[in-house]
């Protein structure tokens, strides 16, 4: 005789998860207890990341549910297994690293047959240029403007051509001495 | 805006060119460092001289380190991405690892320290070696986020950080890799249960 299919058996009303609360994405609402709890918020209680609320409701949880408890153990004895291994260090290991450290920089080098050269040349080759630039700078600065030459000059073209006149109207009178001879 | 360290100071008075700096660095972060990476690669001389490799690397990016996140998850960020390259060296180099032909220079057994005698000292040898492979059996990242969360206490916004992914990434790698070491923990660990 065949027996029957047992019926699932319901979860029992404190297992229902909370309602109006993350979405179904959120890794902590997955992989159910026993019970039906999500053990996904234990590892976050663990590590100290469960935040206030959820902290809190989770200790009130582990308060009233074994399989909550049983599952919370579970997890954390993968911390266990972890923590079960540990190794000496080695307590030369800083002078080992230093020493490796200082073999890899690279120090500054600089020849030494050319650093007076460079400490007489640079500070002279800055001296030249500075008074080439004050004597082109000074030169443009107290030059007199163009306009002040032409002004300068006019009463020279005057004279000129006071000159060329008189030139012309002692030439006219010849022409008229001419003339009138 | 992450808030200057310690650690960040240091860094920054090492890249002034205080070498203090960098040996305050040292001994601060070279003991977790060293577990850290033991329990990543299951060998106490591979994990020193990771250790060292890590804080060399440290040593020469001193003039472009840039204070933008905290000293430690970018240490820790190399010291993982060494430790991954050295497990796939490893890897490539299959069956060194399989035949545990580390030697016994790499171990140090410390679960069971009363073991006086020769069975028990090569019982405990082997319980460390079967911890070690069920870390080992882990996938890499979400080795990496567990370790780095219970071994160092890295919060999951720093695991983020090292690994490059989101906060709600991490908390699904350190789940699924607790609940993956839970039955191995029962086995190795029984004591704990009962």
């Amino acid at each position: 005789m065949i027996e029957p299919t047992p019926e699932p058996k319901r979860d029992p009303p404190h297992a229902t998860p909370p309602r109006g609360g993350r979405p179904a994405a959120d890794p902590t609402r997955r992989f159910p207890a026993p019970c039906g709890h999500p053990r996904a918020p234990l590892s976050l209680f663990l590590d100290g990341e469960a935040g206030l609320l959820l902290s809190l409701r989770l200790r009130w949880r582990l308060a009233r549910c074994g399989a909550c408890r049983a599952a919370l153990a579970e997890l954390a004895g993968a911390d266990r297994l972890a923590a079960a291994l540990a190794m000496a260090v080695d307590p030369a290991a800083e002078q080992r690293l230093l020493a490796r450290a200082r073999a890899l920089a690279v120090p500054v080098v600089v020849a030494p047959a050319r650093r007076p050269r460079l400490r007489v040349a640079l500070p002279v080759a800055a001296s030249v240029a500075l008074v080439v630039v004050a004597a082109v700078v000074g030169e443009r600065l107290f030059a007199p403007p163009p306009e002040s030459t032409l002004v300068a000059e006019l009463p020279l073209f005057e004279e000129m051509e006071l000159i060329a006149e008189l030139d012309l109207v002692r030439h006219l009178h010849e022409v008229e001495e001419v003339r009138l001879d | 805006m992450i808030g200057r360290d310690l650690d960040t100071h240091a860094m920054l008075r090492f890249q002034r060119g205080d070498e203090a700096g960098f040996v305050e660095l040292f001994r601060r972060h070279h003991h977790p460092m060293a577990q850290y990476l033991y329990r990543f690669t299951g060998s106490n001389a591979r994990a020193e001289e990771l250790v060292q490799d890590c804080f060399l690397r440290v040593y020469r990016a001193r003039a472009s380190y840039q204070p933008e996140a905290k000293w430690r998850t970018w240490a820790y960020r190399i010291a993982t991405n060494l430790a991954l390259n050295e497990l796939r060296r490893r890897e490539h180099h299959a069956g060194h690892v399989a035949t545990g032909e580390e030697g016994e220079e790499g171990r140090v057994v410390v679960v069971d320290r009363g073991a006086a005698g020769a069975d028990q000292q090569a019982e405990a040898a082997e319980l460390v070696d079967r911890l070690h492979a069920a870390l080992a059996a882990l996938p890499e990242n979400q080795r990496t986020a567990f370790l780095l969360a219970q071994v160092e206490g890295f919060r999951y916004q720093e695991i983020a950080q090292v690994l490059e992914v989101s906060v709600g990434a991490v908390k699904s790698l350190i789940f699924r890799a607790r609940d993956q070491l839970k039955a191995a923990a029962r086995d190795l660990l029984p004591e704990a249960y009962r």
